[in-house]
């Protein structure tokens, strides 16, 4: 479900669905958790460049992650588009998330 | 006017709110709406499928849930069809945020898909008579 891989410090993390929704969300969000326990205090970058939906589920996801970081965390979202760059709008966590277009605009 | 309808039936399964978005997804893409309006009712039939799921049904498999999809020629109606446990009176009517101003992390997963519903469509209704529950959802065809 998940591909990760490391620029410096940070870890890129690329998710390989096009659904983000309630019917893999509980995995994700377990696969994601403990990404972070593993990895803990470094630079995240979570690409969503193939996802071409999010439901709240999804979104819940990605909500829990930035609450498991907390503040001293660093996480943004990259390939963030269609569909899923709508329901970030509807929810108005388009405000919560540091978005980039790509991973290397993350990166710079 | 004439009105078509497509019935789906699916077993409440969190899966089958997939197979429901796509169907969606694809009589959307037939009718006379842009992508942001595809793709949000797209959204707010999920969210209500899984609205439905898990709190009618407790998120247990076995039960069925039907959707009729109905076009006449100025909307697009999608009625749910339940039998588990009714939503609470008044609930649809309640004040619900999208996303609490003071402190967005508070945001509630649970508490989302009415609002989201509130976003995407253009009326809401929900009925409970003789122990079946409908949600119906109604958006306009007339392009925004």
């Amino acid at each position: 479900m998940i591909e990760t891989h490391s620029h410096g410090d940070t870890l890129v993390v690329r998710i390989h669905e096009k659904r983000l929704d309630a019917s893999i969300s509980p995995a994700l969000k377990v696969e994601l958790w403990d990404l972070v326990a593993q990895h803990a205090n470094r630079p995240l970058i979570l690409d969503l460049g193939e996802a071409e939906f999010m439901d709240s589920s999804g979104l819940g996801v990605m909500i829990s992650l930035l609450k498991l970081l907390g503040a001293e965390g660093d996480l943004k979202l990259t390939g963030v588009q269609g569909a899923v760059a709508q329901t970030f709008k509807l929810t108005r966590m388009d405000r919560v998330f540091p978005m980039y277009p790509d991973v290397d605009a993350a990166l710079a | 006017m004439s009105t078509k309808t497509i019935t789906l039936t699916i077993d409440s399964q969190l899966e089958n709110s997939r197979l429901v978005g796509l169907a969606i997804r694809g009589l959307c893409q037939l009718l006379p709406f842009d992508t942001e309006q595809t793709e949000g009712t797209e959204l707010g039939v999920v969210e209500a499928v899984n609205h439905t799921i898990t709190q009618a049904y407790g998120n247990e498999a076995g039960n069925e849930l039907s959707l009729d999809f109905s076009v006449d020629d100025d909307h697009l109606e999608i009625q749910i069809y339940d039998t588990g446990k009714a939503l609470e009176p008044g609930r649809l009517e309640a004040d619900t945020e999208l996303l609490p101003t003071e402190d967005p992390m508070s945001w509630n997963e649970a508490d989302s898909w009415l609002a989201i519903l509130r976003q995407t469509m253009d009326r809401v209704d929900y009925y409970s008579v003789g122990g079946l529950n409908t949600l119906v959802l109604r958006k306009r065809l007339v392009a925004s």
